[in-house]
């Protein structure tokens, strides 16, 4: 049993170090056609995302929201929730938190925890309408979270600007809702850079859902839904309610992430902040396999990079998106499934041969 | 207000953005009948946009450039069929990974090529000029809407009759629409389920192609940084609420369009578009829902 872990695991390990070795000699060679110098720009990474205080709190900065967008989706996914709306649930989250942050007056000590929630509660509200249409009407839970992404950005957007008037006549970069008082804010860790408390937030998330999985009925009932929901049926998991509570608890993650991001880095909402951050998201969970403490190690690997990138851009001529490429494409070479091909293509090879010794015996 | 609404100018916009939206629902309805959930219909466009450009930037010529469209858009669907088809990889994690990679693509070979960042214009990128149609462009209202397009409008507009022929007018539409109702009775019945979902991929890749050319070279001659800006994701929608029948998922890209065509118009008088903006994306989920009580409705009562 041990054993067969270790070959499943040793497999597992060869698979994503030659992935990202795969990625990265293609990502150096567009740099290379790019006119760039691929060492010095991954140099130019290294250093912005690790060396030095600064770029570690940079970094941090970024970790803490692709670990817990990344955790957003593990809930959802590992239970077959195909939760595409995490981008839109954050979205909701990060403008209820920048309105409860300006709005309420109140101590720090309630403060931070009442925004997080109010936030967390937007979030899993704005699941709650796909889940129970998946459940009771059979409407495909990925179309319809798809769409209300592209709700969320343009309702929050709506209500910003009811905050600055419909004029027209501000920039893009103006319109934002009122900065949030100091005692919503989160501390930052290394003043003056932006890395705050809520990277505590994100770990501690990541360890509460690793502990449900790992020793709760419930984590196990969650688990055993997304495996086969009919034999859980039969087992007596209540499997509606069930799954209507993986889609809210991965909506009001999804809104906690972007409190923390509205309480963190930005300060106020303004809309289309966070770029991708919930595909992001799924992403993670994807590479990490749905394990929480898996998403823990690719949240800060994804966070490193993306700061790392931003560093780059700075200190090289070499564009930052070749960092989002290689992210994209690492995906896509983990995804496939090698044990498959190989076994594919040796069966092919069986066949072919077999031809050949049809056809020879057939000569003689 | 009522010429905002139904004005010429603003039926004319809307042929025109839905232009984009039906060329790659055609395409994307022979996947969806496959069952084959494509939500990287975007990479598709976004490639197809930014090669379309840039084969009519060589060559000074709009066909150049639409055959440039066609075939990067081609490879994009054959990258994604072999990850889909042979290497089994996850649809949707798929697609997800190809939206990013060709907006990482798409915006590196900008900066790489032209050396610029956001978006890209030139004399030398030539656009399909206006169509004007003798007879239809006399009539008075409905001239000003159909005549005087682009020739890659008329194109859309005629592929969903062809769609609509092929699919149930065809033997291979016939069996197309068996795969997507019974896979295993499809594949009894002797049709090599592998074969016509490779079809339909690769069908799709060439809609999709046009798609993303008109983009570029469909009247405005530039590249921008994302520009398919969702119109995938809206297609894939528009495919869903007409449930795979072509004409009804043309329906659905002139309502989508419309509302954008009304957003375009009222941002001229100051009034905010998002809320218009959002109908396409909420309409889209109200239909989903409608039908779906239907559904729930025949299972519970097998007579009616």
């Amino acid at each position: 049993m041990r054993k067969q872990f270790w070959i499943q695991a040793k497999d597992e390990i060869i698979k994503y170090t030659v992935s990202l070795l795969l990625v990265f000699a293609i990502g150096a060679i567009i740099i290379l056609i790019q006119g760039g110098d691929p060492l010095e720009s991954f140099a130019a990474v290294f250093q912005g995302a690790l060396v030095g205080e600064g770029s570690i709190a940079k970094s941090i900065r970024w970790i803490t929201p692709c670990i817990i967008s990344g955790i957003a989706a593990t809930i959802a996914f590992k239970s077959g929730v195909n939760n595409l709306g995490i981008d839109g649930q954050i979205y909701v989250g990060a403008f209820t938190a920048a309105m409860v942050g300006y709005a309420i007056a109140l101590p720090t000590g309630l403060h931070i925890p009442l925004t997080i929630l109010a936030a967390g509660l937007a979030g899993l509200l704005f699941a709650l309408v796909p889940a129970l249409l998946k459940l009771y009407f059979k409407v495909d839970e990925m179309i319809t979270t798809l769409m209300f992404n592209y709700v969320a950005m343009l309702l929050t957007e709506y209500l910003a600007l009811k905050f600055v008037g419909f004029d027209g006549s501000k920039s893009p970069e103006q319109v934002a809702t009122p900065p949030i008082l100091e005692s919503a804010k989160l501390s930052l860790l290394f003043p003056p850079y932006q890395a705050t408390t809520g990277i505590f937030i994100a770990i501690g998330l990541a360890l509460i859902v690793y502990l449900l999985y790992r020793f709760t009925l419930k984590g196990y009932e969650l688990k055993q839904v997304g495996e086969n929901m009919l034999f859980s049926r039969q087992g007596g998991i209540r499997v509606k309610r069930t799954y209507v509570l993986i889609f809210l608890l991965s909506g009001l993650i999804a809104g906690i992430c972007g409190a923390v991001e509205i309480m963190g880095p930005h300060g106020k909402f303004r809309p289309s902040f966070a770029t991708n951050l919930g595909w992001d998201g799924i992403m993670i969970a994807l590479i990490a396999k749905n394990n929480p403490i898996g998403v823990v190690i690719v949240g800060a690997l994804w966070g490193l990079l993306k700061n790392g990138s931003f560093a780059m851009e700075r200190m090289t001529d070499t564009n930052r998106l070749v960092i989002t490429l290689i992210q994209s494409l690492f995906v896509l070479f983990v995804t496939v499934d090698y044990k498959a091909v190989w076994a594919k293509i040796v069966a092919w090879n069986e066949k072919r041969k077999m031809k050949a010794a049809e056809g020879a015996s057939r000569h003689a | 207000m009522l010429s905002i609404f139904f004005g010429s100018l603003t039926l004319a916009a809307m042929i025109r953005l839905a232009t984009p939206l039906i060329l790659t629902s055609m395409g994307g309805l022979f996947a969806d009948r496959a069952n084959i959930f494509n939500i990287g219909l975007e990479s598709f466009m976004l490639i197809s946009a930014f090669f379309a450009m840039y084969g009519s930037y060589l060559s000074e010529s709009a066909f150049v450039g639409l055959l440039f469209g066609i075939a990067s858009s081609l490879v994009v669907s054959l990258i994604f069929g072999v990850l889909v088809l042979h290497f089994k990889s996850d649809v949707i994690v798929v697609g997800i990974a190809m939206n990013l990679s060709a907006w990482g693509v798409t915006t590196l070979l900008l900066d790489g090529i032209f050396d610029t960042r956001g978006s890209f214009m030139d004399p030398r990128i030539k656009s399909f000029g206006t169509v004007d149609i003798p007879l239809i462009g006399d009539i008075p209202y409905l001239g000003k809407i159909i005549s005087g397009q682009n020739l890659l409008v008329y194109i859309a507009l005629l592929s969903v009759i062809l769609v609509y022929i092929v699919m149930f007018k065809t033997p291979f539409g016939l069996r197309l629409r068996g795969v997507g109702m019974n896979e295993h009775a499809a594949e009894t019945a002797g049709v090599n389920i592998l074969k016509y979902r490779w079809i339909t991929v690769l069908i799709t890749g060439v809609f999709a192609g046009i798609s993303g050319s008109f983009l570029s070279i469909g009247g405005i001659s530039m590249f921008t940084e994302n520009m398919s800006a969702g119109k995938g994701f809206l297609a894939l929608a528009a495919i869903m609420i007409g449930n795979g029948n072509p004409v009804k998922v043309f329906l659905a890209c002139l309502v989508f369009a419309y509302t954008d065509a009304l957003a375009i118009s009222l941002q001229s008088y100051s009034i905010p578009s998002q809320i218009v903006l959002m109908l396409p994306y909420v309409a889209t989920v109200v239909v989903l829902f409608v039908a779906g009580i239907r559904k729930a409705r025949a299972a519970s009562n097998p007579l009616g």
